[in-house]
């Protein structure tokens, strides 16, 4: 039985990088960062949930976070390739400049 | 086929203005075509709803009285202490709606004729024109006295926008004054509607239900199914202005159809908006709608009230010597040809309320007689008065002398209808006429000197008239600009077309009156008496 | 019977086609339709002589209304001298209107009338009867307003028909109150059942019946008439149209109380008398024939008042060949002093004079008519009105009152006058132009010359001084069932010869052409004298129509005015008063009701205002305040609940 490393670390790693990824989400003015704050928030509460799985013997935890992965890598890529169109049609990263979708 | 030949009758023009709709704006012979096409259907349903009406019905009443009936139910709602709510759609024909929807979807059909030279806005006017055929029809084939008022009421609209958008040049006072005063009788009629409306059950729907089943239908109401405390009720003695509410409830249903006639003294209205009307729509105006105050005074206020009729025929006769002979003055007193036309209708309406009044066979007949006849007379002198404007853009008999000159044939037709209306024998205005008098002297109701003195209309009728031929007619060729004389070309083929037929109508009425009278005379017959025995029942009440 | 029930319809309607038909050509329309007649003439003379019981046809026109003819032996009779006349009129008028451009318009309006005069004839039922008299009133305005072109003429034909509509209007109220009495509605019902009509009744027709054959207080609109063509006035305005109210009166009379009867006797007297005197003073040729026309109506409806309907008829048809003798006369006079000088008036008699040898056909057709008016015996006027003057005779002695007969006999007198006058001027005399014209033609001759030759006396009667010995008198009054008790009475039958001789001997005297009068006339001027102003105006008749229509054109400007400025001010006051309503209650809605809405709109504003202010158009701060209310409430329920 390997020795459990202590919960706690735990806990305060994945709060220091879901933090990490708010901050970047409101305070960073290009697009794309904001998308990778989302992926950090997201992948701070995967580490959660792995980590809490090992209490479950169902280890739901561990399946939902698998889903988690595979739902972040498709909607990074339509985010992506929605960011690239917009910055095609109006060369602009900004959310709050795009106010339009029409011409 | 005859299941549901009267909503054919009457939506078929709806139905093509779905069509018309849909066009687009550039196309104005087509439309032209398609408005011909539509009322010409509707004027075969009509000939062919004539020649299959059963003439030999004689009912017992009302509940059997008509033919084509067809009855669906419409709106129903559930009001609580009110009871329910019924309107239904419920249409139905008897021998003198028979005779006005006729002569509706003929006219309907001469007006189509006579606005095809019409440039502008043509979709929007036609639009309005076969909307306005719908309920022209509607309004004489409905037997539920909402459906009634919706017609009646949606007549106003195309109306107003006929004369407002395609009207002479003080058409906004016109269609204004036109559409205030047709709103303010229609006010009348909506109260005592809803009146009449508390005070009807349904018999026919009361089992199925425990509540009250109040009901428009006309049909009820003309038999008397009133609940027994209703507002309405006859043998109620509330009274208001020291008058019984039923007297009060029949004055108003007369005052609002008789704006509509118009009866003098509210007769204003009808002079301006013929003045400013386009020809097809003076001709539409003077036939139909005055007829519809002379069809609501006989299906609604007398069919209705038959006990208030019979105790005010003395001032009902007397605002009918009054319309005769002081609207016959006034016509005498116009410079403008179609005002002077305008106001002779005046007086021939005035006919209708002699007739009415007068509450025999022969008045009832004559009435009903005299609202066809005068259909297609007046509705040729419009046309007649119209040649003239379109020539020359006026219409001032003094402006004018000596057309026969330039204009025979024309005149020849002119000398016809002028004889027409001031009742030649011979040509359908007299027969009318001539019934209605001998109904009025021939009246129990009536003292004899109010007859007397309205033959004395047929005296004035006849001085404005042949005035008016000698003023502008007769004499030198002379028109007031120079130029008119250049334009002053005799009748085209599309206005031979437009009046020969109505020639030939005044002459065959007025030669054999029983083609249209024979059919519907056990209607006529079944009308007064019915009238008579129910105002004896609720008198006594 | 079979062949009369197929030739009497033909007979009715062949005026009308031959008028269509000959309105539909133009140059030959007159011929032509001279010849339908002619072939309706034909018809007509086989209808008089095959028939014997009357003929009924009725159908119904309305319910309990019936339409009506019926032909016996009166009115077949009366048929055959219309058609007789209108040939001879028509005839006539190929010449007279030769140079007309509306030839066939005057002959759709000639065949017009004689199918509705037909008509009118042959009617039985009452409303029948109406429709033909008023078809006859529209195509008599029609003819006189022939040309149209001239304003009076349009204008007289207007004012003529408006005051026979007055009549008519009388007569239509007739017509209602036997309807509505319950009376028979047909001539030969109420012949039938011997039922009296009321006095009022009977007061209406006899007013229409005077309208038509223009007596008393009616008469002006016959002279007004004679502003059509001569030939119309001839078959029109003399022997057919206006003979129509006697005709009525023939055939309601036995319907009529006594006192009716009387009223017909004095207004035919008075309007026989004094159209007589009017006739005595006019200058134009076809006024003094219009006064004479009434005036000898005015005899066959004293006639009838007195009882001797049978001399009225007699009168009837013996004047329409002598009359419409004279009128187509003085249209050949007239139409001659036309081609002569068109600028002065043809039918002045102060520029005629000494036509006898420019026109002796038209001179002797004149004559003889003129003296057949005047009532020499040999001639037909003599016998017919010898019947009415004995029969008005007689009834003064029944009655006592010798009003009617003194009249009549005064306007005996006064008749022989003015027809001798009329001859002598317009015939006798110098001629004061050199013009020879051709002499009328055929179509001219042929009329004047038979209408001259009826006039005689062995064509009505072998003896020529027994009013009763009418060879229709069998024919037609047997089978009306009264045979006259009259005989003729010496005194009458001299009394008249004597006044008929000294009218015209005195007119001879005074316009023999030698004569002070006869030379003065043609510079003379209109009288002055009270006496001949009033004969000269024609009693001022037309003076009185001229109030009432003055009278009734202010009653008709005042209904105007009433009706533009009272009515319709009303109306618009009330629209007008209804904006200035509404114009306050805008004020007010837009101030006050308005303001407090908008005081509340405001504060809200403020409000909204002032939490917007929270707002950010900014993404991220918008997710930034998301976070920290989601950071607050979590800490709320961690902590505080």
């Amino acid at each position: 039985m390997m020795e459990m490393i202590n919960p706690t670390y735990f806990v305060f790693l994945s709060l220091f990088i879901f933090c990490a990824g708010i901050a970047i989400v409101i305070i960073k003015r290009s697009a794309i960062f904001v998308l990778i704050g989302i992926e950090l928030m997201l992948n701070a509460a995967n580490l959660n949930l792995v980590y809490f799985s090992q209490f479950d013997p169902g280890m739901n935890g561990v399946m939902t976070s698998i889903f988690v992965v595979v739902l972040a890598a498709a909607e990074v890529s339509i985010a992506l390739a929605i960011l690239l169109n917009i910055f095609k049609h109006y060369k602009i990263t900004d959310p709050d400049e795009l106010t339009s979708l029409k011409n | 086929m005859t299941d549901s030949l009267l909503t054919l009758i009457i939506f078929f023009p709806l139905l093509v203005t779905a069509v018309v709709l849909f066009l687009p704006n550039g196309k104005d012979l087509l439309i032209k075509e398609i408005a011909l096409g539509a009322t010409g259907v509707q004027l075969v349903l009509s000939v062919i709803l004539f020649f299959s009406y059963d003439a030999s019905l004689q009912p017992e009443n009302w509940s059997n009285a008509f033919q084509f009936v067809e009855r669906a139910k419409w709106i129903s709602l559930y009001l609580g202490d009110y009871g329910w709510l019924q309107i239904d759609y419920f249409v139905g024909i008897d021998g003198i709606s028979l005779l006005m929807i006729c002569l509706s979807t003929f006219l309907l059909f001469v007006g189509v004729i006579a606005s095809w030279n019409l440039s502008k806005n043509v979709k929007g006017y036609f639009i309005l024109y076969l909307i306005l055929s719908t309920s022209v029809v509607g309004c004489f084939a409905a037997l539920d006295f909402f459906l009634f008022y919706v017609f009646f009421e949606f007549m106003l609209l195309p109306m107003f926008f006929l004369i407002g958008i395609w009207g002479g040049p003080r058409r906004g006072y016109a269609s204004i004054k036109f559409f205030i005063y047709t709103l303010v009788g229609s006010l009348f009629i909506l109260a005592v509607m809803i009146g009449l409306y508390l005070s009807v059950e349904d018999t026919s729907l009361a089992d199925q239900t425990q509540e009250v089943v109040h009901s428009f239908s006309l049909v009820n109401m003309m038999d008397g199914g009133y609940i027994t405390d209703g507002i309405l009720t006859p043998g109620n003695a509330t009274e208001f202005l020291g008058m019984n509410i039923r007297w009060i409830a029949f004055i108003l249903l007369m005052v609002g159809f008789a704006i509509k006639l118009p009866a003098v003294p509210v007769h204003t209205w009808l002079p301006d908006a013929h003045v400013e009307a386009p020809t097809a729509i003076s001709v539409l105006l003077a036939g139909l709608l005055l007829k519809i105050g002379g069809y609501g005074f006989f299906r609604i206020a007398y069919g209705i009230f038959p006990d208030a009729a019979v105790s005010l025929t003395y001032p009902i006769a007397i605002f009918g010597m009054i319309s005769i002979v002081y609207g016959g003055l006034t016509a005498m007193a116009q410079n403008d040809l179609k005002r002077m036309i305008a106001y002779s209708s005046v007086s021939h309406m005035g006919f209708i309320l002699l007739g009415l009044a007068s509450f025999n066979v022969q008045g009832a007949g004559g009435a009903l007689f005299q609202m066809v006849s005068h259909g297609f007379i007046s509705g040729a002198l419009f046309i007649l008065a119209g040649v003239i404007y379109d020539r020359t853009g006026d219409r001032g008999i003094a402006n004018f002398s000596g057309l026969a000159k330039a204009m025979p044939v024309f005149t020849g037709f002119v000398v016809v209808f002028f004889f027409a209306s001031l009742g030649l024998p011979g040509l359908s205005g007299f027969v009318g006429e001539f019934l209605v008098f001998l109904g009025a002297l021939g009246s129990d109701y009536l003292p004899k000197w109010i007859g007397i003195v309205s033959i004395s209309g047929i005296v004035i009728s006849a001085a404005y008239y042949l005035w008016a031929l000698q003023r502008m007619f007769f004499g030198q060729f002379w028109t007031r600009e120079k130029v008119w004389e250049q334009t002053m070309y005799d009748l085209t083929a599309r206005e031979l077309l437009l009046l020969i037929p109505l020639a030939i109508l005044v002459v065959l009425l007025g030669i054999a009156p029983n083609v249209i009278l024979g059919p519907v005379n056990n209607s006529i017959e079944f009308f007064v008496n019915q009238c008579f025995e129910q105002s004896q029942l609720y008198l006594a009440q | 019977m079979t062949l009369l029930k197929i030739i009497w319809p033909l007979i009715f309607i062949i005026p009308l086609f031959s008028g269509i038909i000959g309105g539909l050509n133009h140059r030959q329309s007159l011929k032509l339709s001279s010849f339908g007649m002619a072939f309706g003439l034909f018809l007509a003379l086989i209808l008089v002589w095959m028939l014997d019981e009357p003929l009924i046809l009725e159908w119904k026109w309305l319910e309990s209304v019936n339409f009506g003819f019926s032909i016996d032996r009166l009115n077949a009779l009366l048929v055959l001298l219309v058609y007789l006349i209108t040939l001879l009129v028509q005839v006539f008028s190929i010449t007279y209107m030769e140079h007309d451009p509306d030839q066939d318009r005057y002959t759709a309006k000639l065949g017009f009338f004689a199918f509705s005069m037909i008509g009118l004839l042959m009617s039985n039922q009452l409303v029948t009867l109406f429709l033909f008299w008023e078809l006859v009133g529209m195509s008599s305005y029609l003819l006189i307003g022939f040309w149209y072109q001239e304003a009076g003429r349009s204008r007289a034909a207007r004012q003529a028909f408006m005051i026979n509509r007055v009549a008519d209007a009388f007569l239509l109220l007739g017509v209602i109150r036997v309807f509505n009495n319950g009376y028979a509605t047909s001539f030969t019902e109420t012949l039938a059942s011997g039922i009296q009509w009321d006095g009022f009744t009977g007061i209406c027709f006899i007013i229409g019946a005077f309208g038509k054959s223009a007596q008393f207080p009616f008469y002006g609109w016959l002279t007004k008439a004679m502003a059509g063509p001569t030939p119309v006035s001839a078959l029109i305005h003399a022997a057919t149209m206006v003979t129509a109210g006697v005709y009525l009166l023939v055939r309601i009379s036995p319907a009529l109380m006594d006192w009716n009867l009387q009223v017909i006797a004095i207004g035919g007297a008075v309007t026989a008398f004094m159209a007589a005197v009017a006739a005595l003073t006019q200058f134009d040729i076809k006024k003094v024939l219009a006064y004479s026309t009434i005036s000898q109506l005015g005899y066959m409806i004293l006639g009838i008042g007195v009882g001797a309907y049978q001399a009225s008829v007699f009168h009837l048809w013996t004047h329409a060949f002598f009359k419409a003798g004279l009128f187509l006369a003085a249209g050949s006079v007239i139409h001659y002093m036309h081609e002569l000088d068109a600028t002065k008036d043809p039918q002045d008699m102060r520029n005629m004079g000494g036509l006898q040898k420019i026109l002796p056909v038209t001179f002797y057709a004149f004559l003889i008519c003129g003296l057949a008016l005047s009532g020499l015996p040999f001639l037909s006027g003599f016998l017919s009105k010898e019947g009415i003057l004995t029969g008005s005779w007689l009834w003064g002695q029944s009655t006592g009152n010798y009003l009617v007969p003194i009249l009549a006999f005064c306007t005996a007198g006064l008749t022989a006058f003015y027809i001798g006058r009329q001859i002598l001027l317009v015939f006798f005399g110098e001629i004061s132009f050199a013009k020879k014209m051709v002499e009328p033609l055929v179509t001219i001759r042929v009329p004047l010359i038979f209408l001259a030759a009826s006039s005689l006396w062995f064509w009505n009667s072998i003896n020529p001084i027994d009013p009763l010995g009418w060879f229709w008198n069998g024919y037609l009054f047997a089978d009306l069932g009264a045979t006259s008790d009259q005989h003729s009475i010496l005194g009458v039958l001299i009394g008249s010869i004597v006044l008929t001789l000294s009218g015209l001997g005195v007119a001879y005297w005074l316009f023999r052409p030698e004569a002070e009068t006869a030379r003065g006339f043609k510079k003379s001027n209109e009288p002055v004298q009270l006496a001949g102003k009033i004969s000269f105006h024609g009693w001022y008749i037309e003076k009185f129509y001229d109030q009432i229509v003055r009278l009734f054109s202010k009653v008709v400007f005042g209904a105007g005015w009433f009706d533009k400025k009272v009515i319709d001010r009303f109306v618009d006051g009330v629209g007008v008063s209804g904006v200035v309503i509404a114009k306050v209650i805008g004020w007010f809605d837009q101030n006050v009701v308005d303001g407090l809405v908008n005081f509340m709109a405001s504060i809200s504003q403020l409000i909204g205002r002032f939490v917007t202010s929270f707002q950010s158009p900014k993404i991220q701060i918008q997710i930034g305040w998301l976070l920290l209310t989601l950071l607050v409430l979590l800490l709320w329920f961690q902590f505080l609940t």
